[in-house]
């Protein structure tokens, strides 16, 4: 007879739940039967390289920064480093698909253009990356993909297996080139065992606390907290006796500084994509290899 | 004691109301399903509209047999007629629009609409004010969708969609999702507020209607076929005799010749 540590054999485990995801993926329901659903489970070592593009990237913008530029991603890193530290890493099953391709004929108009022909020379023409992939798409299939997505989501819920679908490490496993030929990729974390480990994120509270994230919704929802709205320029109250400190104002300006900063972001993006992503190339030549050695 | 009896034919029958109205229950829960799906940052962006009846029903279909004339492509066109034969054949329609991928895009810069410039694609493809889409603008609508639209929350419909399937599935109702059917009904006015609109058949039946069907289905289908039974059966019925003048060996009676 044996014994085993219950927590350690779910951690184990998170394997055969990740097939069961896969499963639900790929057999999805579809509205074009078209798209062509992909997906590369990813963990242990093989994970590393996203952890290590985003601490390259914080070398090099520096901790703050990151914190506040990339602030979900960073958020998801933490979930992320947090559940390593402690010995529990979650799976990673990158699931992406190629949207790109106009091939249904259904000349619908949902893209922007009359015919999925018109579609299909934009695309050669002028398409290209955005911020989280590559456009244009073609509407029904980036739906159909919305939904094997779901689908991959629901059967984890349905396993009562911890999980998150991420716009985050999609956009960094597509950087790095995780899987080939898709135009989108979203990150679908599985694990640890413990309860709302992606929504209430323990993390965060390392590094935010009240009035920092006081500030956050001063900034960003800056009318909710003004006062008169017919000044000029109208106050913003604050946390506490805000009538006794020194006023704060509404103000929208070019910051032209702020525009340089986001260009250097983008330089330094690339550059951490071209230092990492060699790695994520030789692990997949590997797996390549071992895949066509295999009888 | 009161009592529910369920039957699947005749269609439209008091037994076969009462199985109808078991899965409009079932619709409603996928309807809710759809509610909670996972969805780009938790933003409230769509509407459901739920439909049935055999009016509604066959209001729907006849425009999609309608819209069938208008591409160009003749395979499109099969795919609206075979699937207005499955809109009539469905208990209900379940319909799912996405409110936001017009008029109010998530502005992330993703790319996915157009690639660079991002957003761009989009806003320069629209009549703006103020920075916003004006949404009373249909100039540009020569297509069945008005696209542009926002990719993010197509994609979330998508999430949406699924999870009502995923619903469907737990309950054991068949359903599937179709654009025809979302097509058809945003042209009659369902979901008002969306510009993408899919359509999710329902049915609860012994042979799911919306599989498993063949070329030609918008003209040899089971209706199709029952009618023809009823057109063809009442002429050949009456190359029969008088029926109170039964022969003598079906009467049990000997036939003259036996008797010789």
């Amino acid at each position: 007879m044996s014994m085993i540590e219950g927590r350690a054999f779910a951690q184990e485990r998170l394997l055969d739940s990740a097939g069961h995801v896969l499963h639900a993926y790929f057999k999805a329901p579809q509205v074009t039967a078209r798209l062509n659903q992909k997906a590369v489970l990813v963990h242990g070592d093989e994970f590393a390289p996203m952890l290590e593009f985003l601490e390259r990237l914080q070398e090099k913008m520096g901790s703050e920064a990151m914190k506040n530029t990339f602030f979900p991603m960073y958020v998801d890193y933490m979930c992320f480093k947090t559940a390593i530290e402690e010995g529990r890493p979650p799976v990673v099953l990158v699931l992406g698909a190629d949207l790109g391709a106009g091939d249904l004929a259904w000349d619908c108009g949902a893209c922007g253009f009359g015919r999925c022909a018109d579609f299909n020379r934009y695309k050669k023409e002028h398409g290209g990356l955005g911020r989280l992939g590559a456009g244009p798409s073609c509407a029904w299939k980036n739906f159909d993909y919305g939904m094997a997505c779901d689908y991959a989501c629901a059967a984890a819920w349905e396993l009562n297996v911890e999980n998150r679908i991420l716009g985050t490490f999609g956009l960094v496993s597509f950087a790095l080139g995780y899987l080939e030929d898709v135009t989108a990729t979203l990150a679908l974390a599985l694990g640890p065992a413990v309860e709302l480990w992606w929504y209430n994120r323990p993390s965060l509270a390392q590094w935010r606390d009240q009035e920092h994230i006081s500030g956050l919704f001063r900034k960003n929802y800056a009318f909710h907290h003004q006062m008169f709205s017919s000044d000029l320029r109208p106050r913003v109250k604050r946390d506490g006796a805000w009538w006794e400190g020194a006023p704060e104002y509404v103000r929208i300006e070019a910051d032209e500084e702020y525009s340089r900063y986001q260009e250097q972001i983008q330089g330094m993006l690339l550059e951490t994509v071209l230092e990492v992503r060699p790695k994520v190339d030789a692990m997949k030549a590997n797996l390549k290899a071992s895949s066509e050695e295999a009888p | 004691m009161p009592k529910i009896h369920s039957k699947e034919f005749p269609w439209f029958s008091p037994s076969d109301l009462n199985r109808r109205s078991h899965a409009v229950e079932a619709a409603k829960l996928m309807m809710n399903a759809a509610h909670t799906a996972p969805v780009t940052g938790g933003v409230d962006h769509m509407e459901a509209e739920l439909v049935w009846g055999e009016e509604e029903q066959v209001e729907i279909a006849e425009k999609m047999e309608e819209l069938s004339h208008r591409p160009e492509n003749k395979q499109t066109g099969e795919l609206y007629r075979t699937e207005a034969i499955m809109a009539r054949e469905a208990d209900c329609i379940l319909l799912l629009g996405d409110i936001r991928g017009r008029n109010t895009p998530f502005d992330a810069d993703c790319g996915f609409c157009g690639g660079p410039p991002g957003c761009g694609f989009l806003y320069s493809r629209r009549r703006t004010s103020a920075g916003q889409i004006d949404h009373s603008d249909k100039s540009l609508s020569e297509t069945l969708i008005d696209g542009p639209l926002c990719q993010i929350h197509v994609q979330n419909l998508g999430y949406s969609a699924a999870s009502a399937l995923w619903m469907a599935r737990t309950l054991l109702v068949d359903a599937r999702p179709f654009m025809t059917v979302g097509v058809a009904a945003r042209k009659l006015g369902y979901c008002r507020d969306s510009e993408f609109v899919v359509g999710i058949l329902v049915a609860a039946t012994s042979k799911n209607p919306f599989v498993d069907v063949h070329y030609h289905y918008g003209v040899v289908n089971m209706a199709r076929m029952v009618d023809s039974a009823r057109k063809h059966y009442v002429i050949t019925r009456q190359f029969a005799p008088d029926y109170r003048l039964v022969p003598a060996s079906r009467a049990g009676r000997s036939t003259k010749k036996e008797q010789e």
